[in-house]
C-alpha cells in the first residue's frame, strides 16, 4: 500500500451563481433521459426498417400504446403518492364488463359510459380507503383486490365474451379525426392535459408530491392523508375505466381477460419515464414517454420480424435498464 | 499521554461538483489522544472523515500512518488499517440480536457453521470492555435504548484491532448521564492507546473529554489547539468567523394573557395529568430525560397522536383537536424533534415545503404560485435562508437552513402557540444562534411557544419560565431566575428537594 503522494489537480471551482443552475438540470436529467432514450429508439428504428417512418405504422404506434396510457397515467398519480396499483387490469375488466352489460340492457352508450366511469373510480377509492385504514402496504392490498375485482368480473358475465353491442360507441375507439388521425391518441392527449394539470397546479396534486415525498411529514402539515390517498387511488381506478370504454369501442366486445398483466406495462412506462418508485418526483409526461418507449420497442420487434417471445425478454430487460438508470440518476442527484 | 504521531493528513483536497469540499487540509492524530474536530456544517469535517474511512477518495494530499504513506481507497482498506468510524445514525441491525450485531458481516465459522459461542463469548468481552456490563449479548438491539446501542456500535468497533476510533456526534441522542458513560469508556479506549477523533457540536464536551481541538471552516483548518486553550468564545468565532452574541429577552413583555392552556391532560400510559399555561409572548422551556414524555405531549396537543383526554384551551376557549389539521386552525404548529423524518419533505423544492401547511388550509383546490412565490420570498429573506433558489431541493440545504425552512412554514400562517421539539438539534453553532434570535422575536411578536429541548443551556437562555418533566408527570417549574442546571436535572430525574 505504499504510494507516493498524488499531485495535485487544480480545478476550477465553479460559481452558485445560476439561479437554477442545479434544479433545471435535475428536472431535465429526470424527464430529459426518458426523452432522449425516446429519440435514440426512434433513430434506431428508422434504421432497422424503413416503414417504421411510414406515417400509418407511427400512427398505428400511437393507437397501439393509448389503453397502456391512460393506465400508466393513473398508475403515476399512485406511485407518486408513494404506493402502487396492481389491481388496474382487473379494473379494467370489471368496468368495460358493467359498461357492456348495462349498453346489452339497452341503457344509452353515455349513462352506461358515465357509470363505468364512476364505478373505476370507487373501485380505485376502495383500494385507497383500505390501505389507508387497515395500514396495510398497497402492494398486498392490490394484490388481493386485483383477483377479488377479476373475479367479479368473471361472475358478472359467468366468463362468458359480451358481443354484438348496440351500435353508437364505434367513433370513440375507431373513429379517425380528419379521416386520418385515431380518436384515442388525442384522448389521451386530452386526459393528459388534465392529469399534468391536477399534479402541477392544484392542492390535490402537491399533496400526492408531498405524501409520496414524506408521509409523516405531510401529515403533520395538516394534510388529510385518508382523503387524499382515497382519491388518488380513485383516479387509477377512473382512469382504467377510461381504457376500458375506449377499448370497448375499438373491439366492440369484450371479456373477462381483459387487461390481465396491463399493470407491469403501466408500471413499466411510469418507472420509464422517470417517477421515481420511491414516491415524490415524476410526472405525467413523463410516463407518457415511457408508454411509447414500449410502444416504440413492440413495433420494432415486430417490423423485423423478431420472435414474439423475444419481445416479452426485451421489454423486460428495458424495463431493468430503466430502474437500474433511475438508480444512477439518484446517486448523482445525492452526490452532486 | 506519549507524543506519537498515529497518523497525518497533509494537504488533503477533495472536490465536488462546484465546491471545493477540502482545501489543503492538514491533521495529525497522537496515540491515546481524544482529538475534537469542530466546525459548522459543510465545514468538511464529514468530508474528511469520509476520505479516512474510505468512504471517499481524495483529490489530492497524503495520508501516513505510523510513519508509512498509505493508499485509503475502500472501506475494507481502512479496516485493515484498525480505523473504524461510528457514524451519527447508528448503522446496526435492530432486529438482530446484540452479538449478531458486533460481528454483523464476520461472523465466524467453522465448517460453514456459525460458532455462536465463540461469538457471545467474544461479544461479551467488548461489551464489557466499553463499559457495558448490563447488556446481555442475545437481546435485540431494538428493545434496547439509543445510549446502549450505541454502546454496542462502540463494541462492534473494537472487534478489530482498532487504533484510531472516528465518532461522529456520539452524544447527539444522549442524556447527561449516558453522555457520562460513554466518556468513561473514552477513557478507558485511550488508557489502552486507541487514537479517537471526535466530532461534535456541543462545546462543553470538548473540554470534559478532549485534548485537543481543531477547528474547520469552509474546507479549512482554521486552527488546532490544546484544549486548555481554547475557551468557547474562542472556538465560536474560529468556527463561524465572526462573534455569536446570544442574547435573547430584549423585548419581551412578561405578563400576557394565557394563549395555551392544558386542563388535566393524559394519555393512558404515557401523560398523567398535565397542567400548564403558556402565555402570549412567553418562552416555556420544556426539561427531561429522553422518554420524559415531553415529545408525547407536544405531539399530543397537536393531534398527531391519538388518545389526549383532557381539555386544551385556545386563548381561554376550549378546543377539540383529533389531527394535526385541526390544531393548525386552533392556532397550534409543531416542529417536530426529527427533521428529516417528520419534518421535511426531502426531494421538494424549498418553496413547496414553505408553503405546504399554508397552502393545505388556505388554498381551495388550485394552487396560487404568485401568492407561493411572494410568501417564499419574504420569509427565505426575513429568516435569512442561504439557499440558492426557491426551487432548490430542501435536503440539499444545511440542516440549520432547513429548520428555518420548517420554522417559517408556519410562520407565514397567523398561528398562536409554537411547539418547538429539539429545534436546534443537529444544527450547528452559527445556525443555532440565528434561531435562537428567530425565537425570541417571536415571543416578541405575541407567540407563546412551548420549547422543548435536552440542552439544558438553551433552555436556559431562551426560556422565561421552564417546566420539568419526569415520567410523564410534570415535576418542576422554575422561573427564569431561580432555574440552575442542578436543580432542573434534579427534577428530571424524579429527585425531591
Amino acid at each position: 500500500m505504499e504510494k507516493t503522494p498524488t499531485q495535485e489537480k487544480k480545478k476550477p471551482l465553479a460559481g452558485n451563481g445560476s439561479p437554477f443552475g442545479r434544479s433545471l438540470g435535475q428536472a431535465l436529467l429526470r424527464q430529459g433521459s426518458a426523452f432522449l432514450g425516446l429519440i435514440i429508439l426512434v433513430v434506431i428504428a428508422t434504421v432497422l426498417s424503413p416503414s417504421f417512418r411510414n406515417p400509418v405504422n407511427l400512427l398505428n404506434v400511437l393507437l397501439q400504446v393509448s389503453m397502456n396510457a391512460f393506465v400508466a397515467m393513473g398508475m403515476t398519480f399512485v406511485i407518486l403518492s408513494g404506493g402502487i396499483d396492481l389491481s388496474v387490469g382487473s379494473m379494467v375488466a370489471l368496468t368495460a364488463e358493467i359498461m357492456a352489460l348495462l349498453a346489452l340492457r339497452g341503457m344509452s352508450w353515455w349513462l352506461a359510459g358515465a357509470i363505468a366511469l364512476l364505478t373505476g373510480f370507487a373501485l380505485g377509492a376502495l383500494n385507497g380507503f383500505v390501505i389507508h385504514r387497515l395500514k396495510v402496504i398497497p402492494f398486498i392490498v392490490t394484490l388481493a383486490t386485483m383477483q377479488v375485482y377479476r373475479g367479479f368480473a368473471l361472475l358478472v358475465t359467468n366468463g362468458n365474451y359480451l358481443y354484438n353491442l348496440p351500435h353508437g360507441l364505434e367513433p370513440l375507439g375507431q373513429g379517425h379525426v380528419f379521416g386520418v388521425i385515431p380518436v384515442p391518441p388525442l384522448i389521451v392527449i386530452g386526459v393528459a392535459i388534465i392529469a399534468w394539470f391536477v399534479l402541477a397546479r392544484t392542492k390535490l396534486g402537491r399533496n400526492a408530491y408531498a405524501i409520496g415525498g414524506n408521509e409523516e411529514a405531510a401529515r403533520l402539515a395538516g394534510i388529510n392523508i385518508g382523503l387524499n390517498k382515497v382519491i388518488i387511488y380513485g383516479i387509477s381506478g377512473l382512469f382504467c375505466a377510461i381504457a376500458a370504454v375506449v377499448q370497448t369501442s375499438r373491439l366492440m366486445s369484450t371479456y373477462t381477460g381483459l387487461g390481465s398483466g396491463w399493470e407491469l406495462d403501466a408500471i413499466a412506462a411510469t418507472v420509464m419515464g422517470g417517477t421515481a418508485f420511491s414516491g415524490g418526483e415524476g410526472g405525467v409526461i413523463g410516463t407518457l414517454i415511457g408508454a411509447l418507449i414500449l410502444g416504440v420497442i413492440r413495433n420494432i420487434l415486430t417490423l423485423i420480424n423478431a420472435n414474439p417471445f423475444i419481445q416479452i425478454i426485451v421489454i423486460g430487460l428495458v424495463v431493468l435498464l430503466a430502474v437500474v438508470i433511475d438508480k444512477v440518476r439518484q446517486r448523482v442527484s445525492v452526490q452532486a | 499521554m506519549a507524543d506519537e504521531t498515529i497518523l497525518e493528513m497533509r494537504s488533503i483536497t477533495k472536490d465536488f461538483p462546484g465546491v471545493r469540499a477540502l482545501d489543503r487540509v492538514d491533521f495529525n492524530l497522537q496515540k491515546g489522544e481524544v482529538h475534537v474536530l469542530v466546525g459548522e456544517n459543510g465545514a468538511g469535517k464529514s468530508t474528511l472523515i469520509k476520505i479516512l474511512s474510505g468512504a471517499y477518495r481524495m483529490d489530492a494530499g497524503e495520508i501516513i500512518i505510523d510513519g508509512r504513506h498509505v493508499e485509503i481507497n475502500k472501506p475494507g482498506d481502512a479496516a485493515d488499517l484498525g480505523i473504524f468510524t461510528i457514524y451519527q445514525e447508528i448503522m446496526l441491525v435492530p432486529p438482530l440480536t446484540v452479538a449478531e450485531n458486533i460481528y454483523l458481516g464476520e461472523l465466524q465459522t467453522g465448517a460453514g457453521m456459525v460458532n455462536w459461542k465463540e461469538i457471545h463469548r467474544n461479544s461479551r468481552q467488548l461489551l464489557d470492555k466499553v463499559g457495558a456490563p448490563n447488556i446481555r449479548v442475545n437481546t435485540r438491539l431494538k428493545d434496547l435504548g439509543v445510549a446502549k446501542q450505541q454502546l454496542v456500535a462502540v463494541a462492534r468497533a473494537l472487534r478489530r484491532d482498532t487504533r484510531i476510533l472516528i465518532m461522529d456526534e456520539p452524544t447527539s441522542s444522549l442524556t447527561p448521564s449516558e453522555i457520562e458513560q460513554l466518556f468513561k469508556t473514552i477513557r478507558s479506549l485511550k488508557s489502552e492507546g486507541v487514537a479517537i477523533i471526535y466530532i461534535s457540536h456541543r462545546l462543553d464536551e470538548v473540554k470534559q473529554i478532549g485534548d485537543r481541538i481543531t477547528v474547520m471552516r469552509d474546507g479549512r483548518v482554521i486552527g488546532t489547539r490544546p484544549v486548555e486553550e481554547a475557551d468557547r468564545s474562542t472556538i465560536i468565532r474560529m468556527m463561524v468567523g465572526r462573534d455569536v452574541l446570544v442574547e435573547p429577552r430584549e423585548c419581551r413583555t412578561q405578563e400576557g394573557d394565557p394563549v395555551l392552556r392544558l386542563d388535566h391532560f393524559s394519555v393512558p400510559g404515557k401523560l398523567h395529568d398535565i397542567n400548564l399555561e403558556v402565555k402570549r409572548g412567553e418562552v416555556v422551556g420544556m426539561a427531561g430525560l429522553i422518554g420524559a414524555g415531553r415529545t408525547e405531549l407536544a405531539r399530543a396537543i397537536f393531534g398527531a397522536d391519538r388518545g389526549g383526554s383532557g381539555d386544551v384551551y385556545i386563548d381561554g376557549a376550549p378546543v377539540h383537536i383529533r389531527s394535526p389539521y385541526d390544531a393548525i386552525s386552533a392556532g397550534i404548529a409543531l416542529v417536530p424533534e426529527d427533521r428529516k423524518v417528520q419534518g421535511m419533505i426531502g426531494v421538494l423544492s424549498v418553496q413547496v415545503n414553505l408553503m405546504l401547511a399554508y397552502g393545505n388550509r388556505h388554498y381551495r383546490g388550485l394552487l396560487d404560485f404568485g401568492r407561493d412565490k411572494d410568501i417564499t420570498r419574504e420569509y427565505i429573506d426575513k429568516l435569512s435562508i442561504r439557499t440558492p433558489t426557491a426551487a432548490k431541493r430542501i435536503m440539499e440545504l444545511s440542516g440549520g437552513n432547513q429548520q428555518k425552512v420548517i420554522l417559517a412554514r408556519w410562520l407565514c400562517m397567523t398561528l398562536k402557540v409554537l411547539i418547538l421539539d429539539e429545534v436546534t438539534r443537529g444544527i450547528d453553532v452559527g445556525a443555532k444562534a440565528e434561531i435562537y434570535k428567530i425565537i425570541d422575536e417571536l415571543a416578541c411578536a405575541g407567540y407563546g411557544i412551548l420549547m422543548i429541548s435536552s440542552e439544558l443551556p438553551e433552555i436556559l437562555t431562551l426560556s422565561d419560565r421552564i417546566l420539568v418533566m419526569h415520567e410523564g408527570h410534570l415535576t418542576g417549574e422554575f422561573s427564569r431566575q431561580d432555574a440552575t442546571q442542578e436543580k432542573i436535572m434534579l427534577k428530571a430525574i424524579g429527585g425531591e428537594n
